[in-house]
């Protein structure tokens, strides 16, 4: 009897094997397939959106932002946080209904590749004409095959330096040290500071975010800035630059010559914070947005501390490089599966006007803000960090290209330190003499290979290997190797024919 | 005595009257092992397609033996896999004999009250996530942590626990003994309950000393739960690891801790390459069910002791 029931339950399984039949869902794919609107019913109840943001630990339903979404586009909305490309690509794999997801520029490639995202074309034209106008320049990046498929939001911090080497310009100064303007000079002034401050780091990174092998302040030294470059008239990816062996190659003796963090491939960007804020580093490669984080309580540690940025190195021929923060940082993505893509349609349009994106990012005149002679928002402290301190997460991938960096400049204003040090990295970029964008910053997302962010991932990692002497400097060449036979090629071909149509 | 059918009948439906409790005890678990064990059997399909989850099983055109081809001929895989086995007979190795030690230790204590005080404090770090005990180690092992900070001020040289190959997965096995020998200890220590007192009194009259009763009786009574404990933990072992070593690791420590779960959750998952990840996963099952019946056949054929 035992037998026959093992024998059954066995049965039962290879049946259900051979039969498995997956879920009916059959959403429309990343190209061609228009979705067709929902029938209008003005009697219908407005359903609740779900919004999901960048990663964050704050409550975002607190923020006083929250409560004023429902007024400017008639939606209740729920906001989530997105932490990990892991996450958003198990959400979009389980069919969890979202309405709008956040989705980076370097995700986007993947949710298209995945036919996760819907097309909105259609849904524009019909119900988002304001969402046109707040993306003009930007949109064709969200457009695959003249469709679109996600909105463009671009960067908050237009033009100004995203990464760079700050640090504790307070010791520099008690040391007699000065800042570097080439390599050879960043490598002395890391053992003079290591021979100042023994019991210190000379200098921290983290190995968080998806560059942070890339330090920008450095590559300047070895003539390249950025993923992408133009070298010989041809986009050029940073591995096959002819400066990149030169870093790397110089990044790794700084690691050997214990200069740099020996732990940074373990370090998040919060623990690297930490390690600053408690005075066990001089200098870092971070941005102006983490000054809100450490500054404060480096103070706190040492009241006499005073953290400033480094200018770019220049490199051989007396030239630093820099690249300027443009084009779209985020995308709002409606998934393929999602219930309610008018409404969601609909809710994007209203924030995307101009009165609505000052209305929820910088509040009301005269309570939160003036305006200057020039027109500029000046925001009254301490109303305006009261209220909207936290208002930029609600806008990662809503930003409107036309009016949004205005109210970013005067959000920069709401932490001092931040504000001091965007202004002087801002200075030290246009110091550069070749300050420019990404040549393929324009570009359509990559949808010619599936795996372009596997294969960003396995380059940086395998940078991260040399740079800690994991791997010899001739490691490079095997990962230009496996770039060429994975798809790295037709990326590079992609991006020269883009750059060529659109001379 | 020889029953008839109906006898049989009879004595099964009183049976089943007295017990049914007992067997109703047995539904949830059932339960659980047929939601989540048993009707995802249906999507091992998965590993045979190239699944895109918006076209759906149904829609996902059939692969063959694709990835299992391109699992094969990775050349990475096979660091995986050895480091997968590594890690985890390192961790089988330490943490089950360190509990059963712990145990027969725990069990020596007459003062009931410091024997659970004790039992009490190994056990908390059972609870802590593993984001909470890579805080814990790093501030311990980090480069300018506390056990750095002790070698230095001794004269010596720092280690990079978390960046060295070759230290790191002395970090794995020494946070998974921290985080598992306390919940080993109380699987043993309820087994040494349960050992008749008379045998420990016998043994004080025939002259044996403290050591010689736990080697007598102590370990010999803990045996079977050892078999068990192993013999459960090497069906598991191409699986464990994965949310240690997710937090714990970085790239500069993939030869040494990158497993066969962390491989595929960055190279399938993080890059929504299901299928190969399905792959991977059912190559990691069957292994396991080898490994189980293996462990269980030689448990038997070398101590007598054996699960089923």
């Amino acid at each position: 009897m035992k037998r026959r029931l093992v024998v059954l339950a066995m049965l039962l399984s290879c049946v259900a094997t051979l039969f498995a039949n997956g879920s009916q869902e059959s959403a429309p794919s990343a190209k061609g397939q228009a979705v067709k609107s929902q029938p209008a019913n003005v009697d219908a109840p407005k359903p609740t959106l779900i919004f999901t943001t960048s990663k964050t630990t704050t409550d975002m339903s607190k923020e006083q932002p929250a409560s004023l979404y429902k007024e400017v586009t008639g939606y209740d909305i729920k906001w989530e946080s997105m932490d990990s490309t892991e996450q958003l690509m198990l959400v979009l794999a389980s069919g969890e209904k979202k309405d709008e997801i956040a989705v980076s520029h370097q995700q986007f490639p993947l949710v298209l590749s995945e036919g996760a995202a819907m097309d909105l074309t259609d849904l524009i034209d019909q119900y988002g004409p304001d969402i046109k106008k707040a993306v003009p320049t930007l949109m064709p990046l969200g457009m695959v095959d003249g469709r679109i498929y996600g909105i463009p939001s671009p960067r908050a911090a237009m033009n100004f330096p995203k990464w760079f080497v700050l640090g504790r310009q307070d010791l520099l100064d008690k040391a007699g040290l000065k800042p570097a303007s080439t390599p050879a000079e960043f490598h002395q002034l890391l053992k003079d500071i290591k021979k100042a401050y023994p019991s210190m780091i000379p200098f921290g990174m983290d190995n968080e975010h998806p560059n942070s092998h890339l330090v920008s302040t450095i590559t300047s030294g070895f003539g390249f800035r950025g993923e992408w470059m133009d070298v010989n008239g041809k986009p050029t990816f940073y591995l096959k630059n002819p400066g990149f062996k030169d870093y790397i190659s110089f990044m790794a003796s700084l690691y050997k010559e214990g200069l740099l963090d020996p732990d940074f491939p373990a370090l998040t960007r919060r623990d690297k914070f930490t390690k600053m804020s408690s005075l066990q580093m001089v200098l870092m490669d971070d941005s102006w947005d983490g000054c809100r984080t450490y500054v404060a309580s480096t103070t706190d540690a040492e009241p006499s501390s005073l953290v400033e940025p480094m200018p770019f190195l220049k490199d051989a021929n007396g030239v630093a490089h820099h690249e300027l923060a443009n084009g779209a940082e985020w995308f709002a993505v409606i998934p393929a599966n999602a219930d309610h893509p008018v409404d969601t349609i609909k809710a994007i349009n209203e924030i995307m006007k101009p009165e609505n994106q000052v209305y929820l990012a910088a509040g009301v005149e005269g309570v939160h803000f003036n305006y200057d002679k020039e027109g500029n928002i000046i925001p009254i402290q301490p109303k305006f960090n009261e209220d909207k301190a936290m208002a930029h997460l609600f806008f990662t991938s809503m930003r409107s290209e036309v009016i949004y960096n205005k109210i970013w400049q005067a959000r920069l204003m709401k932490n001092a330190d931040m504000y001091r040090i965007a202004v002087h990295s801002k200075k030290f970029a246009e110091q550069c003499a070749d300050n420019a964008i990404s040549p393929v910053l324009f570009a359509p997302a990559v949808t010619v290979i599936d795996n372009y962010n596997a294969l960003l991932a396995y380059v940086k990692d395998g940078c991260v290997q040399v740079i800690t002497g994991k791997k010899p400097l001739s490691y490079v060449d095997e990962m230009i190797a496996y770039w060429d036979a994975n798809g790295g090629k037709a990326v590079e071909k992609f991006y020269a024919d883009w750059e060529a149509k659109n001379k | 005595m020889v029953l008839t059918t109906e006898q049989k009948r009879f004595r099964r439906s009183q049976y089943w009257k007295g017990n049914w409790q007992l067997y109703a005890c047995l539904v949830p678990g059932l339960l659980f092992l047929f939601v989540f064990k048993l009707l995802p059997f249906a999507n091992i399909s998965i590993a045979f397609k190239q699944f895109k989850p918006m076209k759906g099983l149904a829609g996902s055109p059939w692969v063959g033996l694709k990835h299992f081809q391109k699992l094969f001929s990775d050349p990475a895989i096979w660091q995986v896999i050895k480091n997968t086995l590594v890690i985890n007979l390192l961790q089988l190795v330490f943490v089950s004999p360190v509990a059963m030690f712990f145990a027969i230790l725990i069990n020596e204590i007459s003062h009931r009250w410091f024997q659970r005080t004790v039992q009490t404090i190994i056990y908390i770090p059972h609870f802590f996530t593993w984001v909470v005990i890579y805080s814990v180690f790093f501030i311990l092992f980090g480069s300018n942590g506390l056990i750095n900070q002790i070698i230095t001020r001794l004269g010596g040289k720092g280690i990079l626990f978390f960046v060295d190959s070759n230290w790191f997965r002395f970090v794995l096995v020494a946070s998974a003994m921290w985080n598992k020998v306390g919940w080993g200890t109380i699987v043993y220590l309820a087994e040494l309950t349960k050992i008749d007192q008379d045998l420990y009194d016998a043994a004080v009259v025939d002259g044996a000393g403290k050591l010689k009763q736990i080697w007598h009786i102590s370990l010999p009574s803990l045996l079977p739960t050892f078999v068990l404990m192993v013999t459960i933990r090497l069906g598991t072992i191409m699986t464990d690891g994965f949310g240690q070593i997710l937090v714990f690791y970085n790239p500069s420590v993939y030869d040494a801790a990158d497993v066969i779960s962390t491989y595929v959750y960055r190279v399938g998952l993080g890059q929504a390459n299901f299928s190969y990840a399905t792959a991977v996963g059912l190559f990691e099952s069957v292994v396991g069910l080898l490994m189980v019946l293996g462990s269980n056949f030689l448990s038997k054929q070398l101590t007598g002791k054996s699960v089923w």
